[in-house]
């Protein structure tokens, strides 16, 4: 039997006395130890593994302790009990591998989970609390309500076109609100503000009817609430994964959010062209609107907001223009120009 | 021998030694890092323990090192308990306002949401603390921390409180207050430890730093004003617009001064306090000492407040492995030899919940 030298502190009183260690077959022998012996089972026996430390070896048995500062130590264990032999790189490699299959599973399950769970859920709020949640919402944003008469008649008579034969989740109602943003935005509960300045940017009534038609079918799909539901969730999401992440978290946030609202948009022109045919408009405009505040954005000062929040790509134009339709004009003249003025105070 | 050769009349002189090498905590932090990305986060309870694990036991006493006994699967589990109980709080402003409750009681909910992170932080802070002694053992000996996390957060939330409402007066005795609640319920083994202060010893240096705060932010101020008024006397003999820009100087050099100026001073009053803390501290017959330099102290936090900052509190092990270094080498402890005495205490103190703590953001070593 081979015999090495120690510490042991017997876990009732903090004392440490030097005792002889014996490995047995079955179990390891302090000799010393309170004053006779003692006999420690191997199966009874934790290693406690200090990291990037092997010369000392230190065992636990219950609240006792035994400590051998002596490099060959470990392998003499090992050698006669299995149990402690060090698991060695293969293992190592396997487990990390484990976990992080076992993690790429779940990230991807979340990827392409999360958007349908925020759907499950936001169809899940009644329209009530998603309308009075939108009234908070709109009672933050600065701008004054364009109001004259002749020119929310215009928009309602568009809107009521657009939405012919639809069933939306809530009343909608599409106001103007004054500002020089070429900007247009849903919020929950049905309700739709566009900007003066896009009004005033547009060639033609034809080229605001996509607009107000994209925004109109972000709220058929209810996406504003599936979007605030998705972002609670993730944050909450990434709360529990990071703990507190900070910039890390902020950067996994914006990707998702971002890769969220592109589909988003996407479904939207899906939604816009449809409604557009349905009502018998042109969808060619629609395209023509993105192209034209692309190129003068490009030349011009800074990007337009509408293209910031609603990134257009080729691939988005082309998907427009692809779906050809072409019918009267949106707005007769008068009306079209009743809704420019819709800001003008009489 | 060497160790008897430094025995005063109050029992033999011995400073905790810390063994770390940062070499080796850089490798191991990288490690468990990478693993906690692989593992979309999930590793890092695993992580932090292998760390813990790491610093404590390069820490000895009396030639034993300390030893973190503690699981990552513990503090996975406790984490979980914490979401359990957090979530219905993160959502308590939005529900009520998707249930039509009227503006005013929004914003209270607010409110008292921000209260009560407040207070659950004060509660997981001492709660975290509790767990850790809990699972540190030396010489197989159990450390634990009693008392009440709930009272210990209501009594510091108290303390603030009156703090604010004295001008600051109140600081010194809720800091005593506090450490002696603590160390009264400290434990290594069955052994209280036990701490003798009073706040009124603290008055002075703390008078003294307000003092000296209003001195200097008046002497800023005086000094802007009295360049302004020079700088605007010449510019009326110019006949150019005056005083404007004399007055945005004083702003921006009160402002900006102020919390520097003020942060030195609490640095200097703090070191003050932890020499104060560590000399009344006792356990059975072990005293502690320390006497803690301003610099030092300014040095060891300037550069852990950098650290958190850089690394997004990720960097968490160097703060660490900064406070064991800076606490080996400045404090002292005196009458080790009645540290054999220590016995385990039957039964084991309770462990408390560090869940709250790392949701909470603290992520911190203390």
């Amino acid at each position: 039997m081979q015999r090495f030298e120690g510490f042991f502190a017997d876990g009732r009183r903090a004392q440490r006395e030097r005792v002889e260690i014996g490995l047995g077959a079955a179990a390891l022998h302090l000799e010393g130890a309170e004053g006779g012996s003692l006999r420690w089972p191997y199966d009874r026996v934790t290693l406690l593994e200090d990291e990037g430390r092997r010369s000392v070896t230190r065992l636990a048995h219950g609240d006792a302790r035994l400590v051998v500062d002596d490099p060959g130590f470990r392998a003499a264990l090992a050698a006669v009990a299995p149990r402690f032999r060090p698991r060695g790189y293969a293992g190592n490699l396997a487990c990390a591998l484990a976990l992080t299959a076992l993690s790429a599973a779940l990230g991807a399950s979340l990827w392409y989970g999360a958007p349908r769970a925020a759907g499950l859920v936001a169809a899940m709020l009644p329209a009530a609390a998603e309308h009075r949640l939108g009234a908070t919402v709109l009672a933050e944003i600065p701008g004054r309500r364009c109001e004259a008469a002749e020119g929310q008649a215009a928009l309602d008579r568009l809107t009521a076109r657009l939405l012919a034969g639809q069933d939306p989740p809530f009343a909608i109602h599409v106001g103007v609100l004054e500002g020089v943003q070429v900007n247009a935005f849903a919020v929950p509960g049905g309700e739709v503000r566009i900007f003066d300045g896009l009004l005033q940017r547009a060639a033609s009534p034809d080229e605001v009817a996509g607009v107000l038609a994209h925004e109109l079918s972000h709220v058929l799909k209810r996406h504003t609430m599936r979007h605030l539901v998705r972002a609670l969730g993730t944050s909450l999401l990434f709360d529990l994964m990071l703990g507190s992440g900070g910039a890390v978290r902020q950067a996994g946030e914006a990707a998702l959010a971002l890769s969220y609202s592109r589909d988003l948009e996407r479904e939207a022109d899906d939604g816009a062209l449809e409604l557009l045919l349905a009502a018998g408009l042109a969808t060619e405009p629609f395209a023509g609107f993105f192209e034209r505040i692309r190129t003068e954005g490009r030349a011009g000062a800074g990007i337009p907001s509408w293209l910031r929040t609603h990134p257009a790509t080729e691939e988005r134009i082309e998907h427009i223009k692809a779906a050809a339709g072409n019918g009267g004009p949106a707005l007769s003249a008068d009306e079209w120009q009743a809704l420019k003025g819709i800001c003008t105070k009489s | 021998m060497a160790v008897l050769s430094s025995q005063s009349s109050g029992g033999q002189m011995q400073s905790l030694v810390y063994d770390a090498r940062l070499g080796e905590l850089a490798v191991l932090w990288l490690k468990t890092l990478l693993l906690s990305f692989l593992t979309l986060g999930f590793y890092r309870f695993w992580g932090r323990t292998r760390i813990r694990k790491y610093l404590w036991s390069r820490v000895a006493l009396d030639g034993d090192r300390f030893e973190y006994d503690g699981t990552g699967g513990e503090l996975f589990r406790r984490f979980l308990i914490a979401v359990v109980v957090l979530t219905p709080l993160f959502f308590l402003p939005l529900a009520l306002q998707l249930f039509g409750e009227p503006l005013t009681v929004i914003e209270v909910s607010k409110l008292l949401q921000g209260f009560a992170i407040t207070y659950l932080a004060l509660v997981g802070y001492y709660a975290g603390r509790r767990y850790r002694l809990s699972r540190t053992v030396w010489r197989g000996i159990r450390g634990g921390l009693g008392g009440g996390a709930a009272l210990y957060g209501a009594k510091k939330m108290l303390g603030i409180v009156l703090s604010v409402m004295t001008l600051g007066i109140y600081l010194p005795w809720m800091r005593v207050a506090l450490w002696r609640y603590e160390a009264a319920h400290l434990r290594a083994g069955d052994a209280s430890f036990g701490f003798e202060g009073r706040g009124r010893d603290l008055l002075r240096a703390w008078l003294a730093t307000v003092a000296l705060l209003v001195f200097a932010v008046a002497m800023i101020a005086g000094l802007v004003a009295a360049a302004g008024l020079v700088d605007s006397d010449r510019r009326a003999e110019l006949r150019e617009e005056t005083t404007t820009p004399a007055l945005i100087g004083l702003m921006v050099a009160v402002i900006v001064l102020t919390p520097i100026v003020w942060g030195l001073l609490v640095v200097r009053f703090n070191a003050k306090w932890l020499s104060y803390m560590a000399n009344g501290t006792r356990l059975e017959g072990v005293r502690f000492a320390a006497r803690i330099g301003t610099w030092r102290l300014l040095r060891l936090q300037f550069g852990n407040l950098v650290i958190l900052v850089v690394t997004a509190g990720l960097g968490w092990p160097f703060v660490g492995h900064r406070m064991l270094k800076f606490w080996s080498a400045q404090l002292t402890v005196s009458g080790v030899e009645h540290l054999g005495r220590l016995s385990q205490a039957i039964p084991p103190p309770k462990s408390g919940a560090e869940g709250l703590v790392q949701l909470l953001g603290e992520g911190g070593f203390a």
